[in-house]
């Protein structure tokens, strides 16, 4: 740092806050982090949901007589639990269903004319087993169903794969705005401070410094405004994630420690952008003078 | 801090030498014709001539603020047509300038004007803030050295214009209308300035209307400017042009 880098700067004084600069920046960083928030909630969740999805099947025993159907329930678990295609075989308890079917059916689930039916999950060593799987099942009970998990929850994955590439390229785009945003308000500047830049040159000054005194005023406005876009971003992020929790447990965990780390990278990469556009902007605006 | 490369070598007798030179803005005529002249080291020179012929056409190229449309400048042994562009703040860091209109920075005192040079070239705080209030005490502006550029008069806003000229000790200092604005005490103390510095070394050259400021500098050349060529009645500025064909010719 010479004294060139500490004078009062020459150039005519930043707006700071008054000026529309740090707004436009803040609106920016506020949605590149809220896009990057959502591709980090939806990747995770995604992949937990297809890698339980790919070799889970369910196995529906709709037979209506109790005991018969608790014979059948007895036959599958047992012929499945020493087949070589499968891994876990678990039957859901008929507590456990008929606690499910009063979410959705309220007290009317208690009267016994609805019945319900059994339900096995089997987890298969790989996808391969369901063919030999379905064979054996039928074998035993021509009635039951199997049901692949893929069938219901693969495109809910793979929509949600799709939303968290999306959500990313958005919080890429963003922050590459507000680059734009800084290389379009140093232009303006260089063009108003025509006659200063002209003094500076006259001189002695080297492009290089005048560059340093756009970038410095750069940085302040995208200092501002990266703060405070930041701090309304996390904000926003720690409330949607909190919601989040509460819907959908179990599905986003995980690596949340590390989606903060790259949730706070957003401010300080944006401001790293903007002065970086802006010095090469303005270098580029020096090297066409005389 | 900031490497400018090349820095001008000064082993010459001639400081700045014009050969053929033209200029001429956009696309219109030429403003300056067939300019031809040497400038010693260490002379001291006045450049007269009616409003419109040139004085401050010739002073940009001098002071690189243009480049020659054709012929050739040399200045610091070094040609200015072929010079690239970074090693341009090397070249204008040994030249002050006043400037006809002043081109104070609004934004910047009196103070941080004049030491803006000294700043742009590197110095230290510490070794800036006494030149430059000695500087503005010696033009008087002392008291007014926290004032901007639009609080001061015409006068003051050209006495600091001078200071920040010569607060680099330049090698060469160019001068357009210097005096143009103050009082004649005044002009006479500036006038002094230049002397004191031209007396260490610096090469001067003033434009002006006022020749009376001439006689005050004993053994200062003129050069006089018309319609963009120099009239040179005594051959004082020529090179000898002999000599020049012969090394065409040997060439
Ligand atoms: N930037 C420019 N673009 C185009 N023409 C210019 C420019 N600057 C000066 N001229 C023209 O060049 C000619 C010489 O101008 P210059 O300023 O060198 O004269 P001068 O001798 O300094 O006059 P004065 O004594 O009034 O300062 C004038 O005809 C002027 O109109
Ligand atoms: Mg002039």
């Amino acid at each position: 740092m010479s004294a060139a880098d500490q004078m009062p700067t020459p150039l005519q004084p930043a707006q700071g806050l008054a000026g529309p600069v740090p707004w436009m920046v803040a609106v920016m960083t506020m949605l590149a982090m809220l896009a990057l928030a959502g591709a980090l909630a939806l990747t995770p969740a995604a992949a937990s949901l297809s890698g339980q999805i790919v070799d889970r099947v369910s196995i529906q025993v709709p037979i209506a007589e109790p005991l018969q159907r608790r014979m059948v329930v007895r036959q599958l678990r047992e012929n499945l639990a020493d087949a070589p295609y499968v891994r876990d075989v678990q039957v859901l308890s008929e507590s456990a269903l008929r606690a499910m079917a009063d979410q959705w059916l309220g007290d009317a689930g208690e009267d016994a004319a609805l019945t319900l039916p059994a339900i096995i999950d089997v987890d298969l060593v790989s996808a391969d087993g369901y063919d030999r799987l379905v064979r054996n099942v039928r074998q035993i009970s021509p009635d039951a169903e199997v049901v692949p998990h893929a069938r219901y929850l693969g495109p809910v994955a793979s929509l949600m794969r799709s939303l968290g590439w999306i959500a990313a390229g958005i919080a890429l785009l963003t922050a590459l705005v507000a680059g734009a945003i800084a290389v379009l308000s140093a232009r303006s500047r260089l063009e108003g401070e025509r006659e200063t830049i002209d003094i500076l040159h006259l001189v002695g000054a080297t492009d290089v410094q005048i560059a340093r005194m756009f970038q410095r005023q750069v940085a302040r406005d995208t200092l501002w405004g990266v703060t405070i876009g930041g701090a309304i971003g996390l904000l926003l992020t720690l409330l949607l994630f909190w919601q989040l929790r509460g819907i959908a447990s179990g599905l986003a965990t995980g690596g949340a420690a590390w989606s903060m780390v790259l949730l706070l990278l957003i401010p300080p990469v944006i401001l790293v952008i903007a002065v970086f556009s802006a010095r090469r902007a303005v270098l580029h605006a020096l090297g066409n003078m005389v | 801090m900031d490497h400018i490369s090349g820095a001008p070598s000064l082993s010459s007798k001639d400081l700045v030498r014009f050969d053929n030179v033209g200029l001429r803005y956009d696309n219109s005529g030429e403003v300056l014709s067939d300019i031809s002249f040497s400038l010693a080291r260490g002379g001291f020179y006045f450049v007269a001539g009616p409003s419109g012929a040139g004085k401050t056409s010739l002073l940009k190229l001098l002071y690189l603020a243009q480049r020659p449309s054709r012929g050739k400048i040399t200045m610091f042994d070094a040609d200015i047509g072929m010079l690239e562009r970074r090693r341009l703040p090397g070249f204008r860091r040994r030249i002050g300038v006043v400037f006809q209109d002043f081109r104070l920075i609004p934004h910047l005192s009196a103070f941080d004007n004049v030491a803006l040079p000294l700043r742009i070239s590197g110095l230290n705080e510490s070794d800036i803030l006494g030149p430059v209030s000695e500087m503005l005490d010696w033009v008087k502006l002392g008291p007014r050295m926290h004032a901007l550029p639009s609080s001061l008069s015409g006068g003051e806003q050209q006495r600091v214009a001078i200071a920040r000229a010569v607060i680099g000790r330049p090698l060469l200092l160019i001068a357009d209308e210097p005096t143009g604005n103050v009082d004649p005490d005044m002009a006479v103390r500036l006038l002094q300035l230049f002397e004191g510095l031209n007396n260490s070394g610096t090469t001067v050259v003033v434009a002006t209307h006022d020749l009376h400021l001439m006689n005050r500098i004993p053994g200062a050349h003129l050069m006089r400017v018309a319609k963009g060529r120099l009239a040179d009645p005594t051959g004082a500025l020529r090179y000898p042009p002999a000599s020049r064909r012969a090394s065409a010719g040997l060439a």
